[in-house]
């Protein structure tokens, strides 16, 4: 029996099942047409014991963005289809794209670049490639980051929204398993990747926690730090005003519509309750409620980071 | 629901003796996973829905261990369900017929080894 939306429950591809033969299926199609395709997060925070095993709704794989048209055509000719492309500001941008299968239970997360490394996208991904190891999945080669790739990708990861309570604690138990996985050699060859993709600065609370110290020398962490900085700690709805900011008075009319509704496979996708017979209208109309409800806890947000003294 | 009902290609066809073995393009998770069933893609097919064998399908794919020809396949089967090779035989080769016709399985060039206990390979 196939698995299909309308098979008994029995029957249906668990997400246990789903994650390793997804990871087998993206690496598949990636070198059938000669992409280069690594996987990050997932089960390779648990080979490297920086996290416990788990049970994931998505797997997350990494590409060259220069990939990414000629990827998304073949996963699409594998039946998955791109999820509703967010329009919702973001200060550090949208760095994947989110592809889903009636068939399947999980989605795959593809990411074009990761927040945090601040170097060019392509030339991450090249040092990122070097660095690949492979590991087997439903019986064939996934390419996956390496430890040092791994512990940056998640310090990075929980660091762009650390004031999330889950990130949190997240990070803290990040740290205590770096700790007992990193010796020094690991720690210097930490060092050497934050370096060849301008990580340091972003890292820096992570190397702090782990004792390490490094100088920054990519010259993309001049250029870039501050931007990751406004992105990693200001409230989500701060991008709104930093692009309402920018725009001319006569744009923001238009601006502050779609802030507040959003086009509704968005707001469906992104924002409303997972069901599609939810009206729209009560989905904007709670989005209105929400923003509303949330501008003095984003302005305090706002204030406290401003006025927070910088190292 | 999808399912795949047709050959693809002569080469997926069986040969006439051989043990059976996966087809190098499948991707599988074990009963390990979930109890007591596999969850199968054909990697070369990727727009065909995983496939999800439980049950008596289970038994006869998790017998195929590229050492086994058909008769070691249903005899494998009828240990487990305790019914006779000869009473599972038909419904086994009939199963690994179509799960060859499907790309998923097929017959490796040369006839089992007999095992050294003496039993059929």
């Amino acid at each position: 029996m196939t698995t299909s939306p309308s098979a008994p429950e029995s029957m249906r591809l668990t997400s246990a099942e789903a994650l390793p033969l997804a990871y087998a299926l993206t690496a598949h199609l990636a070198a059938e047409h000669g992409i280069r395709l690594i996987g990050i997060k997932g089960v390779s925070l648990a080979h490297h014991g920086l996290r416990d095993p788990r049970i994931s709704a998505d797997i997350d794989m990494l590409l060259h963005p220069d990939d990414r048209d000629a990827y998304v055509t073949a996963m699409t000719a594998a039946g998955w289809r791109v999820a509703a492309e967010p329009t919702t500001q973001k200060i550090l941008g949208f760095h994947s794209v989110n592809l889903l299968n009636d068939h399947w239970p999980i989605g795959v997360d593809l990411h074009l670049y990761f927040p945090g490394f601040l170097a060019p996208a392509g030339e991450v991904f090249d040092e990122l490639w070097r660095r690949r190891i492979t590991l087997q999945q439903a019986g064939h080669d996934v390419f996956f980051t390496d430890l040092s790739s791994s512990a940056a990708v998640a310090a990075l990861h929980y660091l762009r929204s650390l004031w999330r309570p889950e990130n949190e604690s997240a990070f803290a138990r990040l740290v205590e398993k770096s700790h007992a996985r990193l010796g020094d050699d690991e720690k210097a060859d930490l060092v050497t990747l934050a370096q060849a993709t301008g990580s340091v600065r972003p890292l820096g609370p992570y190397f702090e926690a782990l004792c390490i110290t490094a100088a920054a020398t990519h010259p993309a962490e001049e250029t870039e730090f501050d931007r990751w900085t406004l992105g990693s700690h200001a409230h989500p709805y701060t991008a709104w005003w930093v692009r309402f900011r920018q725009l001319k008075p006569w744009e923001w009319p238009a601006f502050l519509w779609r802030a507040l509704f959003l086009p509704e496979d968005e707001m469906r996708a992104y924002h409303g309750d997972q069901s599609t017979t939810t009206p729209l209208w009560k989905l904007r109309w709670e989005r209105v409620v929400r923003v509303l409800g949330s501008v003095p806890a984003t302005v305090r947000h706002e204030l406290a980071w401003r006025t927070k003294p910088r190292r | 629901m999808s399912t795949i009902d047709t050959p693809r290609s002569p080469a997926h066809q069986p040969r006439e003796a051989g043990a059976w073995a996966y087809s190098p393009d499948v991707a599988q998770t074990g009963p390990a996973d979930v109890d007591g069933r596999y969850a199968v893609v054909d990697l070369s097919a990727p727009a065909t829905p995983p496939r999800i064998l439980a049950g008596p399908a289970a038994l006869v794919w998790g017998a195929v261990d590229g050492l086994r020809d058909t008769d070691a396949v249903a005899a494998e089967v009828a240990e487990v369900v305790g019914l006779s090779p000869a009473e599972v035989r038909t419904d086994v080769e009939q199963f690994l017929d179509s799960l060859s016709a499907e790309g998923l399985l097929h017959r490796t060039a040369a006839p089992a080894e007999p095992r050294p206990d003496g039993a059929p390979a």
